[in-house]
């Protein structure tokens, strides 16, 4: 990044020559390596107080335009110490640039200290900040997805929504989201965070790089450092976009006449009388409604942020102050989605003698107001299979939306416009977050720290239904609220000593600390009924059906934890790590974990031996180590008694109590076991770099809720160590850095595949479950299990020679194959057909886990201008189409354009089967032909900036002046069907699944950046 | 300085630290849950063994059971209704189209096992709490019964079931195989027994609707029945009706509505209240505190414009009710207490027929069990509070009457029977019946009971009994009827063993059919 701006800054300053029109000297000359003489393509020269610059071009070599003879200009050269030189009237000069002493000075933050990139023993992916904070996005880590190898974000389209975020992998049964670290405090809910205030980013992605985090790093962490005030004069930044988003595809529906006719076709095949409705004989007969919904539904959202930062200060005194500003409008039609944000950021850092403190405070403000689902429902999908003969509104109806009729209509179908409009969900959040720090130098390497973070989130939720009639299964007679509050808080003490010394070839960082944390929440909600117009939406208004109820949960751990860096001649690095963690969530027997790490570095180019003079960098590393997992609900170790087990005798409310679920008395910590093997490689003066690594993770122990036989009386699993798993895959990273004279660009591109197995499940073996999906020992998770289709039956014939299916199947049903058969006990026989279609005839159809994922990130700079295109994408995987599925249905809701084409015996050769309402033969069925290719390849962003010259900007007395044009989301290359191959779901057992997920939006943004 | 020095110095110091903070940590990390009282601080009194045993009852109110599915479950699939929900999960159920993880079988073996472990739960812990002996038998009794009942349910509708009759106490116990159905029926059979010993005849005030000992008698005496032990039940029954504590209500309609509930005909009834508990839907999971007691039946099966109509009479019902008029030549009473056709005077939920449905529809709707006459202007608020009387004392009388008939004795059978038909005011045709052969008298109580307990869920349980499922005659009848038995299959007469089961207990068979 620092590279990035130097180059930039350069690039900058050469165009500035063009304004600056007094030249007077003409300099040339070489910039060359002070060691080996070679020239040094690519290096700046600046000439103080002006904005004059030029690059050096082949064999080093220069030319540049001065305004006096006696002019000093600025060499410099990334990963070269930075040379002033007087020119005094000489031209051709030859300048040496000096390497810099581990020319890597990029430093990160690993967690309980910081390190130099260069001395990394384990697996840290360092992300982009800046290509990060491109990306117009209510998370930061939507903006994270396909910038570092190993980091799989799935994401949702929807405002104020987190994208679910994986690093390597599933590893866990339960949560699979990392643990995120900003300023060193473990929070949640990192879409809080302005990506504005975001300093540094990195991922710690092996056990040696998070062991640290011990108890809790086994799904990875990711550590954020916020911008902090630095001494020197006061800055102001300001950043803003505004920008509109958009549904970049729509789903091809049938209108008024074509559902009609597929609705009429399924209800004479099923011997039904049509319904009135969709009768053209009857004089309910609807031929004057035809709504479109995707065009009504969806409209054009807006995005808007600001933010506005100062930071200065002095030795012993620095602060930062920021404001953030960020709201935006779904693309559904009507009030929600919606997210509006604020947030305020202040941090001062004071030196006093051996005595350094400081603190850091965030305040932040969320008004989200939730999308709605009415029933069992999702608003896209009820949109998408909303029937063309309701109308959008209808003033005879109370609320004024339209609604289907019972007899007329008949389809269970959703006026999500209405819905929208009438039903509000409306989540607060304010957040507040404090972490003080005081540290003392003790002795000569010896420091102590002492860490105290508070962070605190008050939340409600008001959730208001006025009476209304969305058609015969929408309505509510009775209006009602429901209003929850809650807070909760997270309390942090760390106490840490550090060493750090050197003696002679020998480097030591010692950490060693004691921590302790509690989080608590504890919430109320009320609700209560019979609300009259005009409506108070507040609980005191309601009448009747008044009912509260609230519920605590607090859990503690305690943590003592060390780690040694030590580095031989920085030739050989050795990491060693321990954490101890007991927690409140397992049972006392089995509360404390230990967990180790060990890593080892060698770096083969400070080797006497290694004379590759192109190579800078070689190293290579390894590491191992154990990490633990917690991520499952407190208290699981017992079982407990619902006391809301109640029944009425008499006309009177009779109390009941019972245990509702069982518990598992022997929880314990799940373990991770990780090993990685990587090299790092840099040559041509890190022009080009690249790394590679390969990771071996096994898991054991899973925390997983086993699903257990509802014989068991239960609807809740209860908890247990019950699984193992194994993730492995490789990660590639390189990138090229170059660029002459006013043109720059740098190439960056990731990859990285998961290979996942389960090695054990359950108490024995049995499989789980999903959604067209079966997790079982020796397959991957959510490996995707159905039916085989096998085309249609063209006639009774047909159907009579083939495995029984259903007692209606008829000719244009789908023919599923008979692939298993089943014993006299009952036993699956594999690979036996036995004449009968049933549940053993499914079988495995495909993965769910992309077999790689990639990024691909272009910068190019020419004179003021930048260009920025980054891509990115996965590849192997299939996605379960259930958007299609259900619009596939041929009964009463709206179906698919494709679905016209259906079996009649005068249209034959189709793949589409016959309609017909209830569907006997199961033609909807868990199949294959749901299963859909889910590749992308996404343009994620791309992004023209101008920058003003310095010049130009002198006068309005302002340093820096950049506008910027971006499209987000601009095309994705899929052969998927869908929405958007990038889904959301559980991303566990039915990760395949898009249920109708919220489309990624397309934006179009403008945006400005000026500093003064 | 040496390294080795200095590594030793940080692990005694980390071990110094870890020793040092351990003891006082443990403290720290003891967090009792505050929300719930956990299994081993209960069971420690009475009110423990109360409370218990009344959620044992509570499971009768899940969606799988009485607020709904267990309804759909039963009635949908015989000749007396026509299922045509655009919901699959119901309209399926009356094709015998349902797939094997269909919702129904699902939640409605889930909540019947619930019903299971609760009773299991007193069971297991009543005899170690010190209390008053008579409560306690009481409160075994209660549970036993409905031990009873939930397994009279799954054997009835699946079949081949699992017998768990302790809690489970690990893992190791999750995973039961089903046991034969003799050996469930046997178990029903004790549990009643013992059930029928321990209850009393009756309760008064705040314990109106525990199960009495007449309950279990009358269960007792079904589950002979079922097994076609004549004798047996026939004797059981007989006990309920020389116990001097039933009798039939003079109006037919009081037994479906919420204005007569508990009353003498009734036997034993679901609990359903409006006003008890919160007014939030119980669909299911954790059992929550602002769950309300109320039942989902009356708008699942409501009439169009009033509720979803997902199940309405089939016209063989509606005609079979015409056959007979009474005394008075007019229609035989319960067939305007069960179904609302087009009649001059027919009204639903304050609004004429003919003004909701047309002067001249022919549609048809079920009124037993709907809030039509209450008041109510429809049912979507999804509430209903009509108890779900599970056993009548007609039925007892009736199906008295069957097993006398079985056994050779239509003359006893002959004037049960017209006990039940003189409450609807039917000529006495008692000295007609008396003379019916057996075949005569089953086709006899095909008819009567069809008029009788339509919409009740017994319909189908008795053409499964008769056997006309198996008879390729009578199953065509019932395709005339109702075409949902063209999907129909040998073996579907019950349920799929939910899949969610099959694919999580390695040591259950699927049912034949699925």
């Amino acid at each position: 990044m620092i590279r990035f701006f130097q180059k930039w800054l350069l690039t900058l300053s050469f165009l500035l020559t063009a304004v600056a029109a007094q030249a007077q000297f003409t300099v040339t000359g070489k910039v060359l390596d002070s060691e080996t003489g070679e020239p040094l393509v690519g290096a700046g020269i600046v000439e103080v107080g002006t904005s004059n610059g030029a690059f050096c071009g082949n064999e080093g070599a220069f030319k540049l335009v001065l305004s006096r003879a006696d002019a000093i200009v600025i060499v410099s050269m990334v990963g070269y110490e930075k040379q002033e030189v007087p020119v005094n009237g000489v031209s051709p000069l030859t300048i040496e640039l000096k390497l810099k002493v581990g020319s890597l000075e990029e430093v990160v933050v690993i967690g309980y200290g910081t390190q130099r990139k260069e001395d990394l023993t384990g697996s840290v992916g360092v992300v982009n900040v800046s290509e990060v904070k491109k990306l117009a996005n209510n998370s930061v880590l939507k903006a994270l997805q396909g910038q570092v190898a190993g980091v799989q974000i799935h994401g949702s389209g929807e405002p104020g929504a987190e994208p679910q975020v994986k690093i390597r992998g599933i590893g866990t049964f339960g949560n699979n989201t990392p643990l995120y670290i900003v300023d060193g405090v473990p929070v949640v809910g990192l879409g809080d965070f302005n990506a504005q205030d975001i300093e540094t980013m990195q991922v710690l992605k092996d056990a040696s790089a998070a062991a640290i985090y011990g108890s809790r790093a086994a799904n990875g962490v990711i550590i954020i450092t916020t911008k902090h005030g630095t001494s020197g004069a006061t800055v102001i930044n300001y950043d803003g976009y505004i920008g509109a988003q958009t549904v970049p595809r729509k789903i091809a529906v049938t209108n008024r006449e074509q559902y009609q006719l597929i609705t009429n076709a399924a209800q004479i095949n099923a011997g039904q009388a049509l319904v009135s409705g969709n009768d053209p004989n009857s004089p309910d007969f609807i031929n004057n409604v035809d709504t479109d919904w995707q065009n009504e539904g969806f409209k054009t959202g807006m995005i808007m942020a600001h933010n506005v930062s100062i930071s200065g200060g002095k030795e012993n005194l620095k602060s930062f102050l920021s404001l953030n500003y960020l709201n935006q409008d779904g693309t559904l039609s009507g009030p929600a989605p919606s997210f509006e944000r604020v947030t305020i950021r202040a941090n001062s850092e004071y030196k006093k003698g051996r005595l350094t403190v400081g603190e850091s405070i965030y305040f932040m403000y969320t008004d989200r107001l939730n999308a709605t689902a009415l029933h069992v429902g999702n608003s896209i999908v009820d949109l998408i299979k909303a029937i063309p003969t309701m109308p959008v509104y209808d003033p005879n109806r109370l609320g004024g939306y339209g609604g289907a009729d019972n007899q007329i209509q008949k389809a269970i179908t959703l006026n999500v416009i209405g819905m929208n409009n009438l039903l509000t969900s409306r989540t607060n959040r304010n957040r507040f977050f404090a972490d003080t720090y005081a540290e003392l130098a003790l002795l000569k390497g010896l420091s102590y720290r002492l860490n105290l973070a508070y962070n605190r989130e008050d939340f409600s939720t008001i959730y208001t239904r006025p009476r209304y009639d969305l058609g015969w299964f929408f309505q509510n007679e009775i209006a009602a609220m429901d209003e929850s509050r809650g807070y909760g808080y997270t309390a942090l003490m760390e106490n840490l000593l550090k060493y750090d010394n050197k003696f002679g070839k020998h480097q030591l960082n010692v950490v060693a600390g004691y921590t302790v944390q509690i989080d608590k929440i504890r919430d109320i909600n009320g609700h209560a009924e019979g609300y009259t117009e005009p409506y108070f939406w507040v609980l005191n208004a309601g009448s009747t059906g008044k009912s509260i109820s609230g519920y605590e949960t607090e859990w503690r751990q305690v943590s003592q934890l060390g780690r040694i860096n030590y580095d031989f001649d920085n030739r050989y690095l050795l990491t060693m790590t321990v954490r101890r963690d007991g927690s409140s969530k397992f049972a006392p027997a089995s509360r404390h974990g230990v967990f180790p790490s060990v890593a080892a570095a060698w770096k083969v180019h400070n080797e006497s031996f290694f004379h590759v003079p192109f190579i800078n960098q070689l190293k290579i590393r390894g590491g191992y180590g154990v990490l633990g997992n917690q991520e499952i609900p407190t208290y699981g170790y017992s079982a407990f008694i619902n006391s809301n087990s109640n029944y009425n005798f008499g006309g009177a409310f009779a109390a009941g109590s019972s245990q509702y679920a069982y518990a598992n008395p022997l929880l314990r910590w799940e373990q991770s076991t990780t090993s990685s093997a990587g090299l790092d490689l840099s040559m041509w003066n890190n022009r080009l770099s690249f790394s590679a690594e390969y990771y071996y993770n096994k898991s054991k122990d899973l925390l997983v809720g086993v699903p257990i036989p509802r014989s068991n009386g239960t609807f809740d699993n209860p908890i247990v160590n019950a699984a193992s798993m194994r993730n492995q895959g490789l990660e590639f990273t390189a990138g090229i850095r170059d660029g002459e004279s006013d043109f720059t660009y740098d190439i960056n591109v990731n990859l990285s595949t998961l290979n996942n197995k389960v090695l054990s499940l359950g108490d024995y073996g049995e499989p789980i479950f999903g959604n067209m999906s079966r997790t079982s020992v020796g397959s991957e998770v959510g490996a995707l299990f159905g039916y085989v289709s096998d085309g249609l039956f063209q006639s009774q014939e047909e159907i009579d020679g083939h495995a029984f299916q259903s007692a209606l199947t008829a000719p244009g049903d789908i023919k599923f194959r008979d692939i298993n058969g089943r014993g006299d006990d009952g036993q699956l026989l594999l690979g036996q057909p036995d004449g009968l279609i049933t549940a053993e005839d499914r079988m495995y159809l495909g993965s769910a886990i992309p077999k790689f994922y990639y990024g691909f990130n272009f910068n190019g700079g020419y004179k003021g201008f930048d260009l920025t295109i980054f891509m990115q994408g996965q590849s192997g995987n299939l996605i379960v189409n259930g958007v299609r599925q259900t619009l596939s249905r041929l009964d009463f809701d709206n179906h698919a354009v494709d679905m016209l084409n259906f079996w009649s015996p005068t249209n034959t050769n189709t793949d589409v089967p016959r309609p017909i309402v209830g569907d006997p033969n199961l033609n909807g069925r868990e199949s294959i032909r749901w299963m859909e290719n889910g590749s992308y390849l996404r343009i994620q962003n791309a992004q023209l900036g101008y920058s003003f010259p310095l010049a130009a900007l002198t006068p309005l007395h302002l340093t820096k002046l950049r506008v910027y044009l971006s499209g987000q989301n601009l095309y994705t290359f899929t052969g998927y069907s869908g929405f958007d191959p990038d889904i959301s779901n559980d991303g566990l057992f039915s990760r395949a699944t898009d249920y109708g997920s919220w489309p990624n939006p397309r934006t179009y943004l403008a945006g400005i950046q000026l500093s003064f | 300085m040496n390294i080795r020095i200095h590594l030793r110095l940080f692990y005694l110091g980390l071990l110094a630290g870890t020793g040092l903070l351990t003891s006082c940590s443990d403290q720290f990390l003891d967090i009792a849950n505050p929300n719930e009282q956990t299994v081993e601080t209960f069971w420690r009194n009475s009110s423990d063994a109360i409370k218990g045993t009344n959620a044992a009852y509570a499971s009768l109110m899940l969606d799988g059971l009485y607020m709904r599915f267990g309804q759909a479950l039963l009635d949908f699939r015989s000749d007396d209704t026509i299922g045509d929900s655009p919901w699959f999960e119901l309209g399926n159920i009356g094709k015998f189209s349902l797939a094997t993880n269909g919702l129904g079988p699902e939640i409605t073996w889930l909540a019947c096992y619930q019903g299971i472990f609760r009773a299991n739960q007193v069971l297991d812990n009543i005899d170690a709490i010190d209390m008053d002996a008579a409560l306690k038998n009481r409160l075994k009794g209660e549970v036993s019964f409905l031990r009873g009942l939930y397994y009279m349910h799954l054997i009835t509708l699946y079949r081949n079931v699992p017998l768990i009759l302790t809690v489970p106490q690990s893992a190791d116990d999750y995973y039961p195989s089903q046991a034969s159905p003799e050996a469930v029926w046997s178990q029903i059979i004790s549990d009643l027994t013992y059930a029928q010993g321990v209850l009393p005849a009756s309760y008064t005030g705040d314990d109106l609707g525990r199960a009495t000992s007449g309950a279990a008698t009358a269960y007792l005496g079904k589950a002979h029945f079922y097994n076609k032990r004549w004798s047996e039940a026939g004797a059981e029954f007989k006990k309920v009706i020389d116990s001097g504590v039933y009798g039939l209500m003079e109006n037919y309609a009081d037994n479906f509505t919420d204005q007569r509930e508990n009353n003498k005909e009734s036997i034993f009834e679901v609990q359903f209240n409006r006003e008890a508990g919160g007014t939030v839907l119980a669909w299911g999971g954790a059992p929550l505190s602002t769950w309300g007691q109320t039942s989902a039946r009356a708008i699942t099966y409501g009439a169009e414009n009033f509720g979803f109509s997902d199940c309405n009479p089939s016209p063989w019902i509606l005609n079979e009710f015409q056959i007979e008029k009474t005394v008075d030549s007019l229609p035989d009473p319960r067939l305007r207490a069960s179904i609302v056709y087009n009649y001059t005077g027919c009204t639903l939920y304050g609004v004429s027929y003919q003004t909701a449905y047309g002067p001249n529809s022919n549609k048809i709707f079920p009124r037993k069990y709907q809030n039509a006459d209450n008041g109510f202007v429809n049912e979507f608020d999804w509430r209903s509070g009509i108890n779900e009387r599970l056993m009548r004392y007609s039925d007892v009388l009736m199906m008295y009457a069957e097993c006398m008939s079985e056994q050779g004795n239509s003359a006893v059978a002959a004037t049960y029977v017209q006990l039940v038909r003189n409450r609807a005011n039917l000529p006495n045709r008692e000295a007609e019946f008396a003379g019916y052969s057996k075949e005569q008298f089953r086709e006899l109580l095909a008819h009567e009971r069809a008029l009788e307990f339509c919409f009740e869920g017994h319909r189908f349980d008795d053409l499964m009994r008769w056997g006309w499922l198996n008879d390729p005659a009578k199953l065509n009848i019932l395709k005339q009827r109702d075409s949902g038995f063209a999907g129909y299959i040998p073996g579907r007469e019950y349920l799929p063993i939910p899949q969610l089961d099959m694919d999580t207990n390695p040591n259950l068979v699927q049912n034949p059919g699925y």
